[in-house]
């Protein structure tokens, strides 16, 4: 070997490669490995890869697509039926392994599909005379055959496709280990934990890290044959390191060391065939290879997991895909739910099915013991580790006690406190099927070898005690049949889960708290679009309940400074037109439009779909399409083919989008009234849900103001020409700006029942331009 | 309502579609199941917790034996003119396989995924040559319904015409009378099921359950033993016969059998050449001198 070679990866592992370079046209079994040049990489073959010769049949009237075929153990397998009876003419000759990738079904059946058997001059498939000819039988790889699809005119194409390793996951598999392990194998949990100790047998539990709970899947492979052996134990020394991109350093990046492989769906077992442990990085670096006869090997694996934190509870740490309780569904024993209300998982405990038990009832106090949520239906639901351990228990104790020496060999013994003796249990729990061993596996790994729960020991121990588990293994003897070993150490305080989960008072829920913003600006001097004196612009303001409770909205009162600004639909200050977005559902943008007819485009008494979306500035404001109901639902209206939709801009101006888009003149127009009024008065509340933003819409009212003098062309004291100068009622008084604009102000008091300030003041402020 | 009692006649018995003129067959099937018990509630009476039985839980798939006991004939074991088919459908020749034998019938029961173990016969004096066969079953059998056994001439393989010779390593075939002869090929196979093999919900639908992915064929080694008037002289620790000055550069010692019936049609032909592994003489008041000599060749 060169040295060249020597740093290649190629030859960078005890197990020989037999299969050599992948090549392209050569048919690979099940287990083969190839070094795939393209990419430098090791390919392990799932299953046979049969090379594609190029075969490709594409014709109508000949081909039927049959859903029913045998059940076997990998699923549902599928019919091809070749009415011409022709699949050993050349260029057809399909056989078994092939990938057939079936393209043009009118019966949805597309997919890839793998062939497990091919029979010519078949009379009668399925008994029915009918379909004779050539049968394909198939195992769907992508897709599935979900309707018969008899030969017919519509031309469809099979072909066999090669399984190129670099993209043919479904053949070749390069980082994912999908090797099927025999009954007996293994899964080892261990906690790291912390132990602080507080005399008199006190103590708790901390876990060192969040990734404190590991586990080590020890895969045992008996009486394999080398080709599979061969590539077991190819695919272990492969993932050692060889193919990292990142040259090792002493300081590695937390990212930067072996990048491992995955435990794939090909090969993880019940309870942890769920696609949370199939996305978890494992290592391997012990395994051990007894070649026992000439074609007979055992291989024991041992995969480790170091990165699953547990702080992902929720989803999982390896038992995964727990359900949300659900009022409906009927539960029966081991049965795992998630609770919403109190964020834990609770365990079905009854022999009997029911629905509609829920696990807690919300409590209005928050209680030491409970916290506020109150376990309830406790003969179904259960917190506490309730299944019963198999015979043989041993249970020994070694008193903790103080011994003091004396001379001449005398010893004095006393007591050392209280607690001098916790029970640790060594417990099996043999032969479990598979819904109480993943419910026992679930139980213990939410607890994650700190969190003490209830059990009652077998009698005379049987009063109910709290222990922790910090380890615990997981056989999966045969199929159904689990055993779980666990050792309980009791935890000398006697809590139940709700108390446990209450030990820390929870931060006390404040009254609501109106937040406003403040200052809101209509426009900025000199950026944008200008608000003229005669303006009539609107501008949506926003304030959140920064509470836990509902604030009530009193009254909003607008102190004008030098202009006029009003709050849209408001009539009196008690009367508030706030809106929640967040609480609205779709029916609640639909409403009618006034019958007002001075309304463009004929819009009066027209029901309109409001956008949730609102664009902000002069030129933004909000869409508006009219709709017609149809039963229980509405359709879009058109205009000449187009949909009738408009634009009303906070300037009040309205466009139709649908004569625009037709190039129409005339598509925009003028009206006072701003269309969302009548949104406003349908949906307005002045109540602000707890974490809820509300808002509403602030006019400023121009043309309005009975203050507004105009353009004075005389410097009346300190202004200056082209001033806008603000007088107030009676003349008595005037302001005048800067040269080209002027600040107009006005204040906000929205007044409520929020904790903190009844009274919330927000400056509103505007740059008119002359 | 069942079926009447199955007379013998009416038990038909075949191993792999073909079917075998049997003198006894015994068919067993069985679950492994393990006894699961738990520790219970508190029980005053007992002052301790009761003992709660819980479940039968299986450790392993069904599991069956057939052993069975049969006459060789030539009508069952010639094809076209070629005697040896007994040792194609005992795989003897091509040494055994991993692949199961299906489509097999004891009575009203058939069943698939059998291994054939071992096989053995006898021959003595004026007798038919009667063969053993013991296979592993896995997976459930299926009633079928009754089928007769279809007789005709059979010509039994008979040991009046069928005859046996043993060659030690130094010395040849003439020294030895045979009066009986034995055979006997053990096939030792290992067996596994994958986890995830099984796990589809499909495995439920059938009695079978889980069948082995892999029944593996390990050592096979047969055995002949003859009974004759003679043992062999000069037996060294090599289990050869050393007449000259070195035990080494000996040829291995055989035992050949061929099997006729008793028309004279060749039927099949079995050997061991190995090493002579016992040997022994017994002679009594009333009786001639017997040894029995017997040689075991390793074919795997």
């Amino acid at each position: 070997m060169s040295i060249g070679n020597l740093f290649k990866s190629e030859y960078l592992t005890h197990v020989s490669n037999y299969s050599g370079d992948y090549q392209t046209g050569v048919d690979y079994k099940k287990f083969d490995f190839v070094y795939y040049t393209g990419d430098g990489l090791f390919y392990y073959a799932r299953q046979d890869a049969v090379d594609g010769a190029g075969i490709f049949i594409q014709d109508n009237n000949r081909l039927s697509l049959i859903p029913d075929g045998p059940m076997t153990s990998d699923g549902q397998s599928h019919y091809i039926l070749d009415t011409f009876n022709l699949l050993d003419v050349p260029g057809a000759e399909i056989k078994v392994g092939h990938l057939l990738n079936i393209d043009g079904s009118t019966g949805n059946n597309d997919g890839i599909y793998k062939v497990v058997d091919v029979k010519s001059d078949v009379s009668s498939l399925n008994g029915n005379p009918d379909l004779n000819g050539s049968v394909i039988n198939v195992l769907p790889v992508e897709g599935s055959f979900k309707n018969i699809e008899p030969a017919g005119p519509n031309e469809l194409t099979v072909t066999a496709i090669n399984a190129e390793p670099s993209d043919n996951t479904n053949v070749w598999a390069h980082d994912e280990f999908f090797f099927d392990a025999d009954y007996g194998s293994t899964v080892n949990f261990r906690a790291n934990n912390y132990k602080y100790e507080y005399g008199n047998g006190y103590y708790i539990l901390q876990p060192k890290n969040i990734n404190s709970l590991n586990i080590e899947v020890d895969l045992k492979f008996k009486n394999r044959t080398n080709r599979e052996t061969n590539a077991i134990v190819h695919f272990l020394e492969n993932h050692q390191g060889q193919h990292e991109q990142d040259v090792p350093s002493p300081n590695l990046r937390y990212s930067q060391g072996i990048s491992g492989f995955q435990w794939d769906g090909d090969s993880t077992f019940h309870p942890y065939d769920n696609t949370e442990i199939q996305s978890k990085t494992f290592y391997c670096n012990d395994w051990t290879h007894d070649l026992n006869f000439e074609n007979d090997n055992d291989i024991s694996v041992k995969l480790r997991n170091l990165d699953t934190s547990i702080l992902k509870k929720l989803d999982g740490l390896f038992v995964a895909d727990i359900d949300e309780y659900s009022n409906s569904e009927y539960y029966e024993k081991n049965d795992i739910v998630y609770n919403v209300e109190n964020k834990k998982f609770y365990y079905w405990y009854g022999d009997q099915s029911y629905a509609g038990k829920n696990p807690t009832a919300t409590q209005t106090e928050w209680n030491r013991n409970y916290g506020y949520h109150l376990d309830v239906n406790t003969d179904c639901w259960s917190r506490k580790f309730f299944w019963k351990p198999s015979l043989t228990l041993s249970v020994s104790q070694k008193p903790r006690l103080n011994e003091i020496g004396m001379g001449a060999g005398y010893s004095q013994i006393y007591r050392d406190g209280i607690n001098e003796s916790l029970l640790t249990l060594e417990l099996n729990f043999n032969n479990r099927d598979d819904a109480e061993a993943r419910a026992i596996l679930h139980f213990l790994e939410q607890h994650y070898g700190a969190i003490p729960f209830q059990f009652n020991p077998p009698a005379p121990y049987e009063r109910l005690k709290n222990f922790v588990c910090q380890e615990w293994t997981h056989t999966y003897n045969y199929k159904n049949n689990h055993s779980i070993s666990a050792k309980f150490e009791q935890y000398p305080i006697e809590m139940s889960a709700s108390q446990v989960d209450n030990i820390i008072t929870p931060i006390m829920p404040i009254a609501g708290e109106l937040l406003c913003e403040s200052p809101v600006q209509f426009s900025i001097q000199g950026i944008g679009e200008e608000i003229k004196i005669d303006d009539r612009v609107k501008k949506r303001m926003y304030a959140k309940n920064g509470g836990d409770e509902t604030i009530d909205v009193d009254a909003m009162v607008f102190y004008n400074d030098n202009v006029e600004f009003s709050i849209l639909t408001q009539n009196g200050n008690a009367d508030i037109s706030m809106i929640i977005q967040d609480d609205l559902i779709a029916d609640d943008f639909i409403f009618t439009l006034p019958s007002d007819t001075s309304l463009p485009f004929d819009l009066a008494n027209k029901t309109v779909r409001m956008s949730k979306s609102y664009t902000e500035g002069l030129a933004g404001g909000e869409i508006f399409t009219v709709v017609r109901p149809d039963g229980d639902r509405y359709l879009t209206d058109t205009y000449n083919g187009v949909a009738n939709k408009f634009f009303q801009n906070n300037r009040g101006v309205i466009t139709s989008m649908a004569r625009s888009q037709l190039g129409m003149p005339d598509y925009f127009a003028y009206h006072p009234r701003f269309l969302v009024e009548q949104f406003i008065e349908n949906n307005k509340t002045n109540k602000i849900p707890a974490g809820k933003t509300a808002y509403w819409c602030v006019v400023f009212e121009g043309e309005n103001t009975d203050r507004f003098v105009g353009v004075s062309s005389v410097n009346q004291e300190s202004g200056s020409l082209d001033d806008i100068v603000f007088v107030d009622e009676i003349d008595a008084e005037f302001y005048a700006s800067s040269i080209p604009y002027d600040q107009g102000y006005g204040s906000l008091l929205a007044i409520s029942n929020s904790s903190v300030y009844k009274i919330v003041e927000s400056l509103v402020n505007i740059y008119i331009s002359s | 309502m069942s079926d009447p009692l199955l007379r013998f006649e009416d038990g038909k018995i075949s191993i792999g579609g073909k079917e075998l003129f049997a003198n006894s067959a015994s068919l067993s099937i069985a679950p492994n199941l393990e006894v699961e018990r738990v520790y219970g509630d508190f029980d005053q009476n007992i002052l301790g917790a009761k003992t709660e039985f819980v479940k039968f839980a299986p450790t392993q798939g069904l599991r069956g034996q057939l052993e069975v006991s049969f006459f060789i004939s030539a009508e069952q074991f010639t094809e076209g003119g070629n005697p040896n088919t007994i040792s194609r459908l005992f795989e003897i020749a091509e040494g055994m396989s991993e692949q199961p034998i299906n489509d097999n019938l004891v009575g009203r029961y058939k069943f698939d995924n059998m291994y054939l173990k071992s096989f053995s016969f006898d021959m003595s004096p004026f007798q038919i040559v009667r063969a053993n066969a013991s296979y592993d079953i896995y997976g459930s059998v299926e009633r079928e319904i009754d089928r007769r056994f279809s007789k005709s001439e059979i010509d039994f393989a008979h040991s009046l015409k069928s005859f046996g010779g043993i060659s030690a390593s130094a010395g040849g075939q003439d020294d030895f009378e045979i009066a009986s002869l034995k055979y006997n090929i053990v096939v030792n196979r290992k067996v596994h099921s994958h986890i995830r093999a099984n796990e589809h919900t499909s495995i439920n639908t059938r009695a079978d359950g889980t069948v082995p992915v892999r029944v593996s064929v390990g050592s096979i080694e047969k055995e002949m033993t003859i009974e004759s008037n003679e043992m062999v002289e000069r037996l060294n620790v090599y289990g050869d016969q050393q007449k000259s000055t070195s035990p080494f550069g000996l040829s291995d010692s055989k035992i050949d059998a061929f099997l006729l019936s008793l028309q004279g049609e060749r039927i099949a032909r079995f050997s061991a050449s190995g090493k002579i592994q016992s040997q022994s003489m017994n002679i009594s008041e009333g009786q001639y001198a017997k040894g029995n000599i017997t040689i075991k060749e390793i074919v795997k």
